[in-house]
C-alpha cells in the first residue's frame, strides 16, 4: 500500500480534513476570538526595558507599532498555543482509553485493534495536516515580516536621511521663547488625545504616518507634522509658532553693556526690516501676542523718535517674527537682555539664549570709549547728554559673553558676529568723522583704544563685520542703516531678504 | 482595546496567502490545479526518460 493510498483512505481523508479544521479553529481563537494585542503601552514598556530612558531623554512615543515588529510574532505564538491545546485535547480520550485503561479494559480495546489503530492513525494524520497548515502560515507570516522589515528599514533610513539633509540645509530647529530651549525638532501634540509625541521621525511606529494610541493618524515627517499639529517645547511644553521644526529658524541675540543702545538698535533694525519687507510685498508678522505687543511698543518708540525705556533687568526679552507666509516663511528670534545680565556671573542661566544662537550682535557705545570721550571734551554738551553714555568698559560685556560661550562649550568659531557702533547719528552731530565700511570701522576702533576687542573678536568668531548704526537719522548713503547688520546675519543663514543693499566689505 | 485596522489588514493578508498556498497544495495532491498539472507533467517526463517503464 503506497503512502498516497494510505493518505486517501477514509480515515486518512477524515484526518486531513479534521487537521484543516483544527488549524482553522486555532486561527480563529488566536486571531479573532481572543487575540493578544501589542498595545502602544506594551511596546513602550518593552522598549524602555530594553533601553532604559536616560536623563533628559523621553520614553518612546505611545503609538501603534508596525505589525511585523512585534505583533506578527505574538500572533504566530497565539495560533501555535491554541493549536497545541486543541490537539492535546483531541488526544485525551484515546490516550485514556487505549493506553491508560480509564474507559474499560485496555486489553479489550487492543483485541479489537483496528479501532485504536484507525483512531490513532486519524489523529496522527489530523495533527500532521494541522501542523503543516500552521507551518505554511508561519512561513508566510515570517517571510512577509522579513521582507517588510527589510524594505521598511531601507525606506526609513532614506527618509530620515532626506529629512536630516533638509533640516540642515534650512536651519530648521525648534526654539522656545519661554525657556530658550532649542531642539532639532519640537514635540507635537496629538489633536485627538493631547498626548505629546516627542519624536515623529519615520520609525517602527510608522513610515509615512503613525497611529497615536487614541487612533489619530499623525504624519511622521516634521515638515508635514508642523502644519497639522501644534508644536510644543520639549522642556516647558509651551506651544510654539506654527511651522516650528519645518521652517528656517534663526536666532540672533543682541548683547552689550547697560545703556549701550541694544534695545534701540533692535527696534530700529526691526523697523527698517518691516519697511523693506513691505516694499517687497513680503508678509511680516509676529506669531504670538507677546511679540506683537512688544514690537508695536518698540516700533512706535522708534518711529516717534522717543527715548527707549531701560530694558527690564528681571528677564531677557525675546521677540519672534515671521518673514513670509506659510511653508515658505521663516522665523526670526531676536533676544535682548539688560546689560546687567552680562555683568553678573550668577545670572548666567538667564543667558541660555546665547548658547544656541546662530549670529550675535555686539553693541558698542562709542560715548563709553575713553579715547572718544577725550576727543569730545568741549564739544556739543547737549548731544553728549542725549547719548546717555554707558558707564562701564565696553570690553567687559564682550568678555563676559565670550566667557559664557566658552563655559557652555558653545563653538563661537562657527558663529558670526556683527559689532555695532551705536549712536552714530549723535556722534556725527558732535562733528566727529565716522568711517564707513567694515574694515575702516575696525581700523578706527583699533585707533580709539578698542584694539583688543577688535582683534579678539576676529580671532573668536568665524566672521566679524563692523557697522555704525543710527536709530534716527540714517545717512543718505544708508551707511548707518540699522538693518544692515541684521540683514547680513540673517542672509548668512539663508533668510530670503529683499533689498539690494550691498553688504559692507569684509573686515 | 480595539484592534487597529493595520493589524487586521496584515492578519487577513497573511491568512489569505497561507490559505491560497494550502489550497493549491491540496489540489496538487489530488492531481488537480496548476500543482497537479505540474505533477502529471513531471511524472510523464520521468517515465519517458526511463523508456516508458512504470
Amino acid at each position: 500500500m503506497t503512502m498516497r493510498a494510505l493518505l486517501f483512505s477514509s480515515p486518512g481523508l477524515l484526518g486531513l480534513a479534521s487537521g484543516v479544521v483544527l488549524y482553522a479553529v486555532a486561527l480563529y481563537r488566536g486571531l479573532v476570538r481572543s487575540p493578544v494585542l501589542v498595545t502602544p503601552q506594551n511596546y513602550q514598556d518593552l522598549r524602555v526595558k530594553a533601553a532604559p530612558v536616560g536623563v533628559g531623554q523621553f520614553p518612546p512615543d505611545l503609538a501603534w507599532p508596525f505589525y511585523p515588529v512585534r505583533q506578527a510574532g505574538v500572533d504566530l505564538a497565539e495560533v501555535r498555543y491554541h493549536l497545541h491545546e486543541i490537539y492535546l485535547r483531541l488526544w485525551k480520550w484515546p490516550r485514556d482509553a487505549f493506553f491508560l485503561g480509564l474507559h474499560g479494559s485496555r486489553l479489550w480495546w487492543w483485541v479489537f485493534f483496528p479501532i485504536p489503530v484507525t483512531v490513532i492513525y486519524f489523529l496522527l494524520v489530523g495533527g500532521l495536516a494541522a501542523w503543516l497548515c500552521y507551518g505554511v502560515y508561519w512561513l508566510v507570516t515570517t517571510g512577509a515580516a522579513a521582507a517588510n522589515m527589510a524594505a521598511f528599514g531601507a525606506a526609513e533610513a532614506a527618509m530620515r536621511s532626506a529629512e536630516r539633509h533638509r533640516r540642515t540645509r534650512r536651519h530648521a530647529r525648534a526654539a522656545c521663547m519661554h525657556c530658550f530651549h532649542v531642539t532639532d525638532w519640537p514635540a507635537y501634540r496629538c489633536p485627538g488625545c493631547a498626548r505629546l509625541h516627542h519624536d515623529v521621525r519615520p520609525s517602527r511606529l510608522g513610515l509615512v504616518t503613525r497611529r497615536c494610541e487614541c487612533g489619530t493618524h499623525i504624519p511622521t515627517v516634521a515638515s508635514r507634522t508642523a502644519w497639522h499639529l501644534t508644536a510644543v517645547c520639549k522642556r516647558c511644553e509651551q506651544p510654539l509658532p506654527e511651522g516650528t521644526g519645518a521652517i528656517r529658524d534663526v536666532r540672533v541675540p543682541v548683547f552689550g553693556d547697560t545703556s549701550a543702545g541694544k534695545t534701540r538698535f533692535l527696534y530700529a533694525a526691526l523697523s527698517s526690516l518691516v519697511r523693506t519687507a513691505e516694499r517687497a510685498g513680503l508678509e511680516f508678522t509676529f506669531p504670538d501676542k507677546a511679540s506683537q505687543d512688544q514690537a508695536e511698543l518698540g516700533l512706535s518708540v522708534i518711529r516717534d523718535g522717543r527715548d527707549t525705556a531701560k530694558t527690564s533687568a528681571t528677564a531677557p526679552v525675546a521677540l519672534t517674527c515671521r518673514l513670509g507666509r506659510g511653508r515658505r516663511s521663516e522665523l526670526i528670534h531676536l533676544f535682548d537682555a539688560a546689560g546687567e545680565h552680562f555683568r553678573d556671573a550668577q545670572r548666567y542661566d538667564e543667558l541660555r539664549f546665547l548658547d544656541d544662537s546662530q549670529g550675535l550682535v555686539y553693541v558698542l557705545d562709542p560715548f563709553a570709549v575713553p579715547a572718544i570721550q577725550d576727543q569730545l571734551t568741549g564739544h556739543n554738551a547737549t548731544v553728549i547728554r542725549q547719548a546717555h553714555a554707558a558707564a562701564g568698559d565696553p570690553e567687559i560685556a564682550y568678555d563676559e559673553v565670550m566667557a559664557r560661550l566658552r563655559d557652555g562649550g558653545v563653538p563661537a568659531g562657527a558663529q558670526r558676529l556683527a559689532v555695532i557702533v551705536s549712536k552714530a547719528d549723535l556722534l556725527r552731530k558732535t562733528g566727529l568723522e565716522l568711517p564707513t565700511g567694515s574694515a575702516a570701522i575696525a581700523e578706527w576702533l583699533k585707533k580709539v583704544g578698542m584694539y583688543n576687542l577688535v582683534v579678539s573678536s576676529q580671532r573668536d568668531f568665524a566672521e566679524v563685520r563692523f557697522y555704525t548704526v543710527a536709530s534716527q537719522q540714517v545717512a543718505a548713503d544708508r551707511a548707518d542703516d540699522p538693518e544692515a547688520p541684521l540683514s547680513w546675519l540673517l542672509r548668512a543663514y539663508g533668510v530670503q531678504l529683499p533689498g539690494n543693499d550691498p553688504p559692507p566689505g569684509p573686515a | 482595546m480595539t484592534t487597529p485596522p493595520h493589524v487586521i489588514a496584515y492578519r487577513v493578508v497573511t491568512v489569505a496567502l497561507a490559505t491560497v498556498i494550502l489550497v493549491a497544495a491540496g489540489f496538487g495532491l489530488a492531481g488537480r490545479g496548476p500543482l497537479g498539472a505540474l505533477g502529471t507533467h513531471l511524472r510523464a517526463a520521468s517515465s519517458q526518460s526511463t523508456g516508458g517503464a512504470p
